[in-house]
């Protein structure tokens, strides 16, 4: 194993370190936010005695001791692995975080799959026909691609599937075809769910509807992957290894993929996995748009409103994604490099 | 009598950005024969390696060429089409110069001689594995110690053996070695000579060794041709070179370096060779040249035969009395 103990230990230290600083920093500024959350939880009390109401939630929330203690006791808890109740809907966050969360995933994933690949596809096609036209186009159409803004070209499909074929995908899975054939998620990812279950007809609902914003969010790894394979494989043909390897006879193919793409893999790994992490913002900004359920969702509809239990849970979250994906590009780049040891 | 190599009047150039040519070979005409061991010597620029890789067939795409090349009697370039199907690998074969950058990082050497074998073969795994060994063995390495590794797990005489246990796992007679001995120290240049000269006996190979440092060359080849300027300017059987050389350029690399057990002072001539593209006028050498004349300010010199050897300088021309 190219992974050390050391390394471990070293991370997970630093990792803790981060999220610590995510929940200080995010407890402050929700806190420190306009908006009360004690009157929120009290039920938005009227009359005379809603001041008691509101102090006595005060208290039950322990936001009345000073500020200090506050955050200590908050920042226990978390680590402790209790996020707490949300304010606004009154169940556990982590029960809310974690439908939320596979919903994003889910997207996110196929957003990959599709964008990933294709851009690695053209990236080593424009890299074998350096100079080319369809080299200077595939550039151009990298640039465009991944810098669209994501919100912007989401609502665009919208628009052009609405005025062309009227399916846009809104949402993610038709309650009457779920409530028909009796569906009931188990992990949370639909499609899993509905490979699991053999219900093909929810299978193929939940993938029509997550085809439309997988594409928005997979222009930027698909530009990214396209622009960063390109170059790494333009330049890997240019090593003594590929070049002597072609001197000795080896098939074109081979040559390709087993020697000019296999030296771009740990490169590529490492930048993709951090777009990874980047790309579950644009996931949670398009499900929005798409009015699918996710992390972004739940970002939205509760941002105003006080739920600093959400919100600061929804922030550690998205914080230790972001570590465990740079975590696990660093990991998977020493499987894949011989030369590299963590 | 078939050449293993043969060259008419080769050109090779590079395209820039402007999509001008800069010729860095410039018509060249070399036969080597069977069997034989041809040096090419030269400074650095002066496009023996781009000749190299022409016959080996790893010129890049922004390359051009002029002229012909013919390997085993098969044109492999004429004109500006360059066609090395049925020729990389399976008749020439190169011996890379730095053999820590010229196997991948990423594979065992195994899987490498795998993809070689089974690309010209279509052999298993099973059966190119016990070809790597046999291989392995020829060049003097333990078969058990390298299979399993990474090239940076190997040291750099034994990444160089491997290289070119890979480079004769091709099969082909003839092997272009592209400074073999250049990154290697004194003592592992000395045993790689010795390999080369006697995988040349033992398996028959012709090589075409490409190299800047003269001395390494007189061990092993039996002609010898020294590029300057994108031209042969000398060509003659090794001995003839360094007992008398007739080119100043010959001298002049002959000069530079010191010889075991004959006290000379060493000569070096101020200067760079041209540039690719920045061609002067007359013989490309006259700048730097002690014995330059008025004729080699005005026109290049062309190639005089006396016996066996060849050189194009106008000290040996005897157009020069007409001209003066």
């Amino acid at each position: 194993m190219p992974v050390s103990l050391n390394y471990l230990v070293k991370r997970i230290f630093w990792s803790l370190l981060i999220i610590i600083g995510v929940i200080i920093l995010s407890y402050i500024i929700i806190i420190s936010a306009p908006g009360d959350p004690a009157r929120i939880w009290a039920g938005n009390p009227r009359g005379e005695k809603a001041i008691y109401a509101i102090q006595k939630a005060r208290e039950e929330l322990g936001l009345d001791q000073p500020l200090p203690i506050q955050i200590l006791k908050y920042t226990l808890q978390i680590l402790s692995g209790n996020m707490g109740i949300s304010i606004e809907y009154r169940v556990p966050v982590v029960d809310i975080i974690w439908r939320g969360l596979t919903a994003t995933l889910e997207l996110l994933v196929v957003s990959y799959i599709i964008g990933v690949s294709i851009g690695i596809l053209l990236g080593v096609e424009s890299a074998l026909r350096r100079g080319s036209r369809f080299d200077g186009l595939m550039q151009s159409l990298a640039i465009i691609l991944a810098n669209a803004p994501s919100f912007w070209l989401g609502i665009g499909v919208i628009v052009l599937l609405a005025e062309t074929i009227g399916f846009t995908g809104y949402g993610r899975i038709d309650p009457y075809i779920m409530y028909q054939t009796g569906f009931h998620p188990i992990t949370g990812f639909y499609l899993l769910d509905a490979l699991i279950q053999g219900n093909f007809a929810v299978f193929i609902d939940v993938f029509l509807r997550i085809l439309p914003p997988a594409i928005v969010v997979a222009t930027y790894p698909l530009g990214l992957g396209l622009r960063v394979s390109r170059a790494l494989i333009a330049e890997n043909l240019n090593e003594d290894y590929v070049r002597v390897a072609v001197a000795w006879g080896i098939k074109r193919k081979i040559v390709i993929w087993k020697y000019a793409f296999r030296g771009a893999i740990p490169s590529l790994t490492q930048v993709m996995g951090l777009a990874f992490a980047y790309s579950l913002i644009d996931a949670m900004i398009v499900e929005v748009v798409f009015g699918r359920e996710g992390l972004g969702s739940i970002a939205f509809s509760i941002i105003g409103k006080s739920d600093y239990t959400l919100i600061t849970g929804l922030m550690v979250t998205v914080t230790i994604f972001y570590i465990l994906m740079n975590t696990l590009a660093d990991i998977l780049q020493a499987i894949i490099d011989p030369r590299v040891k963590l | 009598m078939v050449l293993a190599i043969e060259t008419e009047n080769l050109w090779i150039g590079y395209m820039d950005e402007e999509d001008n040519i800069l010729w860095v070979v410039r018509g060249v005409d070399i036969n080597v024969k069977e069997n034989e061991v041809y040096c090419l010597v030269g400074e650095s620029g002066c496009g023996k390696s781009t000749l190299g890789y022409a016959i080996v067939g790893i010129l890049p795409p922004y390359a051009t060429t002029k002229g012909t090349l013919r390997i085993m009697g098969k044109e492999v370039i004429v004109g500006d089409t360059r066609n090395y199907v049925e020729t990389r690998g399976k008749l020439i074969t190169l011996i890379p110069q730095n053999p820590g950058k010229a196997l991948s990082p990423y594979l065992v050497i195994s899987d490498q001689f795998y993809y070689v074998l089974n690309s010209l073969y279509g052999l298993d795994r099973k059966d190119s594995y016990k070809k790597a060994r046999e291989l392995l063995q020829i060049v003097g390495l333990d078969p058990e110690k390298v299979l399993d590794s990474y090239p940076h797990e190997l040291s750099g005489g034994m990444q160089q053996r491997t290289a070119i246990a890979l480079a004769l796992a091709t099969g082909a007679k003839i092997v272009v070695a592209d400074e073999p001995t250049s990154s290697l120290d004194a003592n592992l240049r000395l045993q790689l000579l010795k390999l080369l000269s006697r995988l040349r006996d033992e398996m028959g190979l012709t090589i075409l060794m490409i190299t800047h440092d003269i001395l390494s060359a007189t061990r092993i080849c039996d002609r010898i041709a020294v590029m300057y300027a994108g031209k042969i300017v000398e060509e003659a059987h090794i001995n003839e070179v360094i007992e008398k050389p007739m080119h100043p350029y010959t001298k002049m690399l002959i000069d530079a370096v010191p010889v075991l057990g004959v006290k000379k002072r060493l000569v070096s001539y101020l200067g760079e060779p041209p540039r690719p593209g920045e061609y002067i006028m007359g013989c490309q050498f006259n700048k730097r040249c002690p014995k330059a004349m008025k004729i080699c300010k005005v026109e290049e010199p062309r190639p005089v035969y006396i016996g066996s050897r060849r050189v194009a300088c106008w000290l040996y021309s005897e157009r020069v009395e007409n001209h003066e």
